[in-house]
């Protein structure tokens, strides 16, 4: 398998420069820019398979690179990154069409195996994003809207709770006696009802935790 | 009056020019104003040339439409930008008041924690371990002021276990990644399973030999859930009679005493999962 283009979008050159050096030799870093403009133009150009991109950004934050891109380019796959700890702006890239959300302080390998997962068209969470779906999930819909999209199976809910424990895919499926294959297919329906779901408790959920 | 009027009207347009509103209103003064002005002498000048009551008339109605003009003039112009001109001072003077407030409390949280940090991390680059500890209480620190709730003791579980947490990675220099879901309020044995969960941590910390531990909380239901895991050395838990006396009297013993239970999940070489569990009577 060729290896996989990506671009960086991070205001911190520092940061950027890091990222590189971390994932090279296994990840292709083909470009990279600090701001909104200068992503957006980037990745039309280069085309990437998948773009890192950070959650804070000049210029209208990672959420307005999102939707520039994929509004031209759906093909593009997102891995969001942010040192921050506001759950509704997590939520909100993620919602935005991210397939995937780590904190900055992931380990380089770590990093890698996150970008090959969404470069494959699957979800990645790391355990606070787990941790932050399951809180906005958990909250008592009074009506479903739609209970396809409007809530979490008790198996995707086992799923989550032990990637939010720190538990690895393979180790999740080995402790649910599933094929890692099938945790894999759980996450990317969490991933799926998280961004079709219109459910009113997840943005009310979101701005509740914003003020807090 | 037209002498002093003049570069008064003229400075106080000046002065407000960036502000649409007043300077729509001065010019709606100024121009009703002079149209008043005008009137009043073109009437003058109409009574008088119809001579139907002689100069006397029109010079006193193009007397009074002047002064009444002047009058208009005079408070549209001087009075009205001149309290609007010290309202505007006012405002701005409190925001700026407020503004520099807000600058000096920031200024002196970022000299307390992250300067006084980044200055100490100069001094002792030769001790890495060292420096790792105060950049992750630094971190902490200002996470916690920027994102986090009002500083002081915590008042929910999630806040008492981030406090526990905080307190094994000073002492231990290791990383603790905390993931809640859901809170609730603290009481005897919802402290009772912090503490138990501090002990785990601690216990990790020691023995596991890794940098960095798991935890999980899952609350507001009617079972509290709370779980510490390394990726660590793991052990037997037949043979482990000594030095794992930690584990099974503060943790396991404490959570019997509460009514709760734990289980420990091990094996030599593949870590620790310390899983604490607590029926409580529910929050919602």
């Amino acid at each position: 398998m060729s290896r996989v283009r990506m671009f960086v979008v991070d205001d911190h050159s520092l940061f950027r420069s890091g990222v590189r050096h971390e994932v090279e030799p296994a990840v292709e870093v083909v470009g990279e820019a600090g701001d909104v403009a200068a992503a957006v133009e980037g990745i039309r150009a280069l085309g990437p398979d998948v773009v890192l991109l950070d959650v804070h950004l000049p210029g209208g934050g990672g959420r307005a690179v999102l939707d520039a891109v994929l509004a031209t380019h759906p093909g593009v796959r997102f891995l969001a990154l942010s040192v921050s700890d506001d759950p509704g702006d997590v939520i909100g890239v993620v919602r935005g069409g991210a397939r995937g959300y780590v904190v900055k302080a992931i380990s380089g390998p770590e990093l890698c195996q996150a970008i090959a997962r969404v470069h494959a068209g699957d979800a990645y969470f790391s355990p606070r994003l787990a941790g932050f779906v399951l809180d906005a999930f958990n909250g008592d819909a009074p009506v479903p809207l739609d209970p396809e999209l409007d809530g979490l199976t008790r198996r995707e809910q086992e799923v989550l709770r032990l990637i939010a424990r720190g538990y690895t895919y393979k180790e999740t499926a080995e402790r649910l006696f599933i094929s890692a294959r099938t945790v894999e297919t759980h996450v990317s329906a969490v991933l799926r009802k998280l961004q079709f779901s219109n459910r009113r408790e997840l943005s009310r959920w979101a701005k509740a935790r914003n003020l807090a | 009056m037209g002498v002093l009027v003049g570069p008064w009207a003229y400075l106080a347009t000046r002065r407000l020019r960036g502000d649409s509103a007043a300077g729509r209103i001065l010019r709606g003064v100024l121009l009703v104003g002079a149209a008043l002005a005008v009137a009043g002498v073109t009437l003058a000048v109409v009574i008088a040339t119809a001579g139907a009551r002689g100069p006397d008339a029109a010079g006193s109605v193009a007397m009074l439409a002047i002064l009444v003009a002047g009058l208009l003039l005079l408070v549209g112009v001087v009075v009205l930008p001149w309290l609007f001109l010290l309202a505007r001072t006012v405002a701005r003077e409190r925001a700026a008041r407020v503004r520099a407030e807000e600058r000096a409390e920031v200024a002196s949280h970022l000299h307390d924690s992250v300067l006084q940090t980044l200055t100490l991390l100069q001094k002792r680059t030769g001790d890495p371990a060292a420096m790792a500890r105060l950049a992750r209480h630094a971190e902490r620190e200002l996470r916690g002021w920027l994102y986090g709730p009002d500083a002081g003791t915590p008042a929910d579980l999630a806040g008492a276990l981030r406090a526990a947490a905080a307190e094994v990675e000073d002492r231990f220099g290791i990383s603790v990644e905390l993931v809640t879901v859901g809170t609730c309020p603290l009481d005897e044995r919802t402290r009772g399973v912090v503490a138990a969960a501090g002990e785990a941590l601690t216990n990790a910390a020691k023995h596991a030999g890794v940098a960095t531990v798991s935890l999980y909380a899952e609350a507001g239901g009617a079972q509290l859930l709370v779980a510490v895991r390394d990726r660590g050395r793991g052990f037997d838990p037949a043979a482990a009679g000594r030095g794992r006396h930690g584990l099974a009297e503060s943790v396991t013993g404490r959570m019997r005493r509460l009514g709760g239970t734990a289980t420990i999940r091990t094996a030599p070489g593949s870590g620790t999962e310390v899983e604490l569990r607590l029926q409580v009577a529910s929050a919602r």
